[in-house]
């Protein structure tokens, strides 16, 4: 069949440069080690966590912006013109400014978080609004010249409007601490909890699942109907929370909201489900693991947010739904990578090959299960320990967690190796032929 | 045998073609019509023992012939 020179024509325009996808991977891999080795420095001290600057906040930082908008940042670069059926853009300067603005102002925020230095914060905070401002422009100008994908588009568009919000808010919270008021504190961490979580990270998650989770299970895309019924209803969330979050509406409405999100994020899971049931591959493996146990805690995030909301009482509420929010959004996006990782590294390794490897020789699955295992046991861990005021549940859930966050970096690093293997044998080949 | 998946939304033509490939029977082989070059797919191939071969099409096609790898 194919010769080498016609095997995959040509990938080029569709695929970004290895480099760029996998910096910012192995950035969210790293950060995911420091964000566990953090909670694990604070553990006794995350039960009554209440807020403010220390070892907590710079871990739950080192979660959601170092691994959650790192990984989202990386991903979307690399999927969304796949997507909407666009060309990647040529330049590889956007996307190195974007990382090395993105990454210096993480490690920014988290020190000034850990160490309670409010310039180092605010420094950090500006370089990561500069990064992701830039990402914003990368990601309108991807969504505006579109072909198709109108779901998928619609998500995108709602995460963008979600972006501006929470960075409003960071701003405004991270002036708090050098006495600059931008927002009242309570405002502030309402928009900035409701806009980084549900709507930045969750429309972006929930839009790139209709493309990846049927095409990870062989399955066809769901109803129309039911996905758009839950894109409203998400829509309908986010403006209705925006609503009362600025005052403009009787904070109860805040109830409809939360019922509103839980609706839409049901439909999508249900729908998720359907199509991992119907598709003609099975075995996902510890992937889809991770991704329903992530599916698991968001769910239950929505009934603690209500508890929440009404004031029932349920002791440590707080922290539970930051460890269900934070800790499902991890584990779904864990899940999703330990898929995506080796498919990315077989695509780029196999450009132009005969016989390309699969991505199950690019798969460490040893190291995957132990990831799966140990950060299943440090959620439950976390969980227990908060409910039941124990201390030493708490350390063990965080060293579990570091346990599994280094059997994730083994398991980046294989397929990374892999990679870098294969194209470094590539150009030895061709250097030799031109030879 | 043939298929065509131009002007299908992702990831549909992925899906149709690997959902086809494994009804074919030894020897039989897939010449697919595409209108753009289907990056992930070669990779999900390569999983399944199939090579995927360019081959000449009409103006703005992407073609491939799918075979097995013997």
């Amino acid at each position: 069949m194919a010769t080498a020179d016609t095997f995959l024509g040509s990938a080029s325009g569709r695929l970004l440069e290895a480099s760029i996808p996998f910096r910012f991977f192995a950035s969210a891999v790293l950060f995911h080690l420091l964000a566990w080795l953090a909670l694990a420095w604070a553990a006794p001290s995350i039960g009554d966590y209440v807020g403010g600057l220390g070892w907590i906040l710079a871990g739950v930082h080192l979660l959601t912006l170092g691994v959650l908008v790192m990984t989202a940042l990386g991903a979307s670069l690399q999927l969304l013109p796949v997507a909407t059926r666009q060309p990647v853009m040529s330049q590889r300067w956007p996307y190195e400014l974007l990382w090395g603005l993105y990454g210096l102002g993480v490690l920014g925020v988290v020190v000034g978080m850990a160490l309670w230095l409010p310039a180092a914060l605010c420094l950090g905070a500006l370089s990561v609004t500069l990064a992701l401002l830039l990402y914003l422009w990368l990601l309108g100008s991807n969504l505006r010249g579109a072909k198709g994908m109108p779901l998928v588009v619609v998500h995108g568009w709602a995460a963008a409007l979600s972006l501006l919000v929470l960075l409003a808010s960071a701003l405004s919270l991270a002036g708090l601490y050098s006495g600059i008021i931008l927002l009242e504190r309570s405002t502030a961490i309402g928009l900035h909890v409701t806009f980084a979580a549900y709507g930045f990270m969750g429309l972006l998650v929930m839009g790139f699942s209709y493309i990846l989770v049927p095409m990870f299970a062989l399955a066809d895309n769901p109803a129309p109907v039911w996905s758009n019924s839950s894109l409203g209803l998400a829509l309908l969330a986010m403006a209705v929370a925006l609503l009362v979050l600025m005052g403009f509406v009787s904070p109860i409405l805040f109830r409809v909201a939360i019922v509103a999100a839980a609706a839409s994020f049901l439909i999508h899971v249900t729908l998720m489900e359907l199509a991992l049931r119907s598709g003609m591959r099975r075995n996902l493996g510890s992937s889809l693991a991770l991704v329903r146990l992530g599916w698991a805690c968001l769910t239950a995030s929505f009934a603690l947010a209500l508890a929440l909301e009404m004031e029932t009482g349920v002791q440590h509420a707080a922290v539970l739904f930051g460890i269900l929010l934070i800790g499902g959004l991890v584990t779904l996006l864990l899940g999703v990578l330990s898929r995506i990782v080796p498919f990315l590294a077989a695509m780029h390794a196999g450009a132009g090959m005969r016989r390309p490897p699969t991505p199950s020789n690019m798969t460490a699955q040893r190291a995957l299960d132990v990831h799966l295992y140990c950060h299943s046991a440090a959620l439950i861990l976390l969980l227990a320990g908060v409910f039941i005021d124990s201390a030493w549940l708490l350390r063990g859930g965080t060293l579990a967690g570091s346990a599994g966050a280094v059997a994730y970096a083994v398991s980046f690093l294989h397929s990374w190796r892999r990679m870098t293997q294969m194209l470094a044998k590539k150009v030895l080949s061709v250097s030799s032929k031109s030879a | 045998m043939h298929v065509e998946v131009r002007g299908l939304a992702p990831p549909n033509p992925f899906v149709t073609i690997i959902g086809l490939i494994e009804r074919l029977g030894p020897g039989q082989t897939l010449t697919v019509h595409h209108d753009r070059d289907p990056v992930p797919l070669y990779a999900e191939l390569a999983e399944r023992g199939w090579l995927a071969e360019r081959i000449a099409g009409e103006p703005g096609e992407f073609r491939l012939l799918l075979g097995r790898d013997v």
